[in-house]
């Protein structure tokens, strides 16, 4: 996402800010035999200075929040077009996955705006069979800017079992909480959560030093592995190789279960899929705010997905 | 210039810096991972549930599981958004 002229004056004002207290600083050093009062003046006025320029820029991030909310409120008509049939008349599949790839887009472009990253978000489902006692995961829809970056990564025919992504197994783990207003995953940086599982992942990351993971099909180049393999050894900054050498598309992501939210329990509802926002930059959200915002997005989206599934996909609505 | 005035302020206290390492640049402590639990999937038409089962404790979660011949239509659905897209969006 392109920055904001409030953006860049904040960015200014830091600059400025920052030259100001260290000319300040030295002046008044070099009157400290002189004068220790007017020290301690210039070093009040550094610090206030500072104290300013915290508030200037957490202003500018509260800023961005106000900018998505119309983004937002435009994700939700796209969605009710799928509800009502006065607002859209959706004749088939094709045109409900178009309304959702448009709501995701919007989505997208709304936490863009939140981050000031480029955002992706999808729509995941979960998929199984009689013959099978696992489920798996595809993805329904994904906005449109990522659609085009990793299509050829969905079409692959390996299937993402549930219990192996973290991201969606999280929510069933009773150990966690009952409430539902906790179920969600939430992580800021991905390469560095040492419990964080992805059937994406391929061997090598797991284990580098392994000579077997070599015949890996995503292998990378061998001295990236060996580096890595070395890098996690070291003491202090044993994360480095995993930030340098992180294989996925993104470094933080937020993912919700499309649940509405005026059930107390995941247990007196059905799970309709899972809304993922993800981000390649590391600290890209607010895990806090953002989780919110997302949890009531997944609730404004599960009529339109009982829309689809029963419209489509053979699920009737029993459930209500 | 700097180290001069550096001499100076040495005269009244001492200047003791300390450079943290930033927990961005250590892993992140184990947390309890719950690999242990089992997950199954029992498939039935408008009925779905997943059922974990964590320390001996066994719970349902009734969930909307799609059916791979229903995910044919999507994948067909998808494929010919796509097309749609890419023949509009310029190479």
């Amino acid at each position: 996402m392109g920055k904001s002229s409030l953006d860049y004056f904040g960015i200014w004002m830091t600059v400025i800010g920052t030259l100001l207290s260290v000319i300040g600083t030295l002046v008044t050093l070099n009157m400290w035999n002189t004068n220790r009062g007017m020290f301690f003046l210039v070093f009040f006025l550094v610090v206030f200075g500072l104290c300013m320029m915290y508030f200037l820029y957490k202003w500018v991030k509260y800023k961005r929040y106000y900018n998505a909310y119309p983004v937002i409120n435009r994700a939700f008509s796209q969605a009710n077009g799928i509800v009502n049939p006065d607002i859209k008349d959706s004749q088939n599949l094709r045109d409900d996955l178009t309304t959702l790839q448009n709501f995701c887009s919007d989505i997208a472009e709304a936490f863009g705006t939140i981050s000031n990253t480029q955002c992706a978000v999808c729509i995941k489902i979960i998929v199984g069979n009689a013959n099978n006692e696992r489920a798996w995961l595809e993805t329904l829809v994904r906005d449109y800017n990522s659609s085009r970056k990793r299509l050829n990564r969905e079409n692959e025919s390996k299937k993402h079992w549930l219990e192996n992504n973290s991201d969606f197994s999280y929510i069933f783990d009773e150990h966690v909480n009952h409430e539902l207003s906790n179920k969600n995953y939430k992580c800021n940086c991905l390469p560095i959560e040492p419990a964080y599982i992805n059937s994406r992942l391929p061997k090598w990351w797991h284990n580098p030093g392994d000579i077997n993971t070599y015949q890996d099909k995503e292998f990378p180049a061998p001295s990236y592995i060996v580096l890595l393999h070395w890098l996690r050894k070291l003491p202090v900054i044993s994360n480095l190789g995993n930030r340098l050498f992180w294989p996925l598309p993104y470094r933080s992501n937020i993912v919700v279960p499309i649940v509405p939210l005026n059930t107390m329990s995941l247990k007196e509802t059905r799970l309709q899929g899972y809304l993922c926002l993800d981000s390649n930059r590391s600290n890209a959200f607010d895990l806090e705010m953002d989780v919110q915002i997302m949890m009531g997005i997944a609730d404004g989206l599960d009529p339109s997905m009982r829309k689809v599934a029963s419209k489509y996909l053979s699920e009737p609505e029993d459930h209500v | 210039m700097l180290l001069k005035y550096v001499v100076n302020l040495n005269n009244y206290f001492f200047i003791i810096i300390t450079v943290p390492i930033p927990k961005r640049f250590q892993m992140k402590e184990e947390e309890k991972v719950t690999s242990d639990r089992k997950f199954t999937a029992d498939y039935k038409n408008g009925k779905s549930t997943i059922t974990v089962v964590y320390e001996g404790v066994s719970n349902v979660f009734p969930v909307v599981m799609y059916s791979e011949k229903a995910m044919e239509k999507v994948r067909e659905a998808q494929q010919q958004l796509n097309n749609e897209r890419q023949a509009v969006t310029p190479s």
